[in-house]
């Protein structure tokens, strides 16, 4: 499912520039005719004046720092353990058998439940939230490594043995680019899946990072102050899927 | 199959152990409380009626929030799907949307809908509506053209068409959906009771975590967490059924 080749279209990229306009346009009118309270909805040009201000305070660099650094750890914890555990499960027919269908189950339950035991056990610091993080980006990544591997042709790896090829050999030029391609979807899942699971653990408890301050705002009624910081999380989630779409469509043409 | 079956008691049996030991003789038990205990207090919990009508309550809410994803899912992939154009122009945007990290907009579900069950049913629909949307959709454009030119050449009409050729293929990617749809509402109602709640079960495991209460803490979320297995193994089986042919025709 490429978006690349449907936005070129220029009759549909027309109507979505439209429709976006369009959301703006009434946005600003609703609010410029005093239709809704700012305590509800705050206009486009309250919202662009939060985000000046939330960028020239020093918290800003800080509560980024702060999620980010959580972020970084947590995922880094995943990859690891989901590769790894991924990895010796699809080396045996019997391990895939058993193992794949428990990981699916428990990737079934939502994971934040037990949030609240977290907090329990590492305290309303960055622990908790590295735990929540870490365990719903690993289930992805695990998930789709037993994939990968499990569905690399078995005539290349024949081919493969036939020739000579000793266990490393196989692994590194035939398992892990045949496998690549679905790896790198898990890893992707799970980097959302992480990021946003840090972000509402911080919303549900913390004293500091963005989610903290989207929650806060919320709380104390600055609802402009809210949408500016959504807007801000929200532009770097696009960045990040944007980026990513472009290095996936770089890949493409050479896979 | 047998064998993979006990493997798999036998890992879970492992698990349990684990558990049950390093809570009874190494963690505080202010934090962790072993599953004979946890197993034991369950009944228990659930005499509770406030606890019972924390659970119901709970669960309406994810069926209500399921029932309108599914609903309006399905409306909004109909026209979206059918047409080439509304699906180049309005595909795109749906995935933009979708690219929203959604738990930064739930306080904004709690200032328009109210600190009471309407809040979370709104948060796990705006959840489960995506899958839906997005499974349809890839449902009916995965139509071969050639079955729709067959057809027409053979003089079906056009509900004919729709009934024989798109609807099998709207109700497998639906089922598809639908088994998405489910753990993600799931979610989506979960996170709203935990963000803040007055009465469900997201009131409840705050109120054992602050008495530090682990045993009934526990206990509520091993019951959540094996509706949570048994809902998707539900949706799984339908899914398995109604996607039967796709697989077949492969």
């Amino acid at each position: 499912m490429t978006a690349q080749p449907l936005v070129r279209d220029s009759r549909s990229r027309a109507i979505q520039i439209a429709f976006f306009a369009a959301v703006l346009a009434a946005w600003y009118a609703v609010t410029a005719a005093h239709r809704i309270s700012p305590l509800f909805l705050p206009g486009p040009v309250q919202v662009a004046q939060q985000i000046g201000r939330i960028a020239h305070a020093p918290t800003l660099a800080l509560d980024i720092a702060y999620t980010m650094g959580t972020f970084a750890i947590a995922y880094t914890i995943a990859v690891l353990g989901g590769l790894a555990a991924g990895y010796i499960v699809s080396t045996r027919r019997f391990l895939t058998r058993v193992y794949e269908p428990l990981l699916a189950s428990l990737y079934a339950i939502p994971i934040v439940v037990f949030f609240p035991t977290f907090i329990l056990f590492f305290g309303t610091g960055p622990n908790s939230k590295i735990a929540l993080g870490a365990l719903y980006a690993f289930f992805p990544i695990a998930l789709n490594t037993i994939a990968g591997f499990t569905q690399v042709d078995s005539r290349l790896v024949a081919a493969a043995r036939s020739m000579g090829a000793n266990d490393a050999l196989l692994l590194r030029r035939v398992l892990i680019p045949a496998a690549f391609p679905i790896v790198a979807t898990g890893m992707r899942i799970a980097f959302i899946a992480c990021f946003a699971s840090i972000l509402a653990g911080e919303m549900i408890a913390s004293d500091h990072g963005l989610g903290h301050q989207i929650a806060q705002a919320g709380q104390m009624m600055e609802i402009a102050k809210m949408f500016g910081y959504v807007t801000l999380v929200v532009l770097a989630a696009f960045a990040f899927n944007f980026g990513v779409s472009a290095l996936e469509a770089r890949r493409r043409p050479t896979a | 199959m047998m064998k993979v079956f006990s493997a798999q008691v036998a890992s879970i049996a492992v698990l349990l152990l684990i558990w049950e030991v390093a809570a009874r003789w190494f963690i505080d038990p202010q934090f962790i409380s072993p599953p004979s205990k946890v197993f034991v207090a369950i009944p228990k919990l659930f005499a509770d009626p406030q606890v019972a009508r924390a659970v119901g309550t709970s669960f309406i809410e994810l069926a209500v929030a399921f029932a309108i994803a599914v609903v309006l899912g399905v409306a909004i992939a109909l026209p979206v799907g059918l047409s080439t154009l509304t699906f180049k122009s309005a595909f795109p945007v749906i995935l933009l949307i979708y690219a929203i990290p959604q738990i930064t907009i739930l306080p904004l579900f709690v200032l328009y809908f109210g600190l009471g069950p309407p809040s979370k049913i709104a948060f796990g629909a705006s959840h489960g509506i995506f899958p839906i949307m997005l499974n349809v959709i890839a449902g009916i454009r995965s139509v071969r053209p050639i079955y729709l030119a067959c057809a027409r050449s053979m003089g079906a009409s056009w509900l004919q068409i729709v009934r024989r050729i798109v609807l099998p293929y709207v109700l497998a990617g639906l089922f598809a959906g639908m088994r998405l749809a489910m753990s993600v509402t799931l979610l989506g109602v979960m996170l709203a009771e935990l963000y803040v709640s007055t009465a469900g079960i997201g009131y409840f495991t705050q109120r054992f975590s602050n008495e530090f209460d682990a045993t009934n803490l526990l206990a509520l979320i091993t019951v959540l967490a094996i509706m949570a297995v048994i809902l998707n193994e539900t949706v799984r089986r339908l899914e398995a059924r109604f996607g039967r042919w796709r697989r077949a025709q492969r």
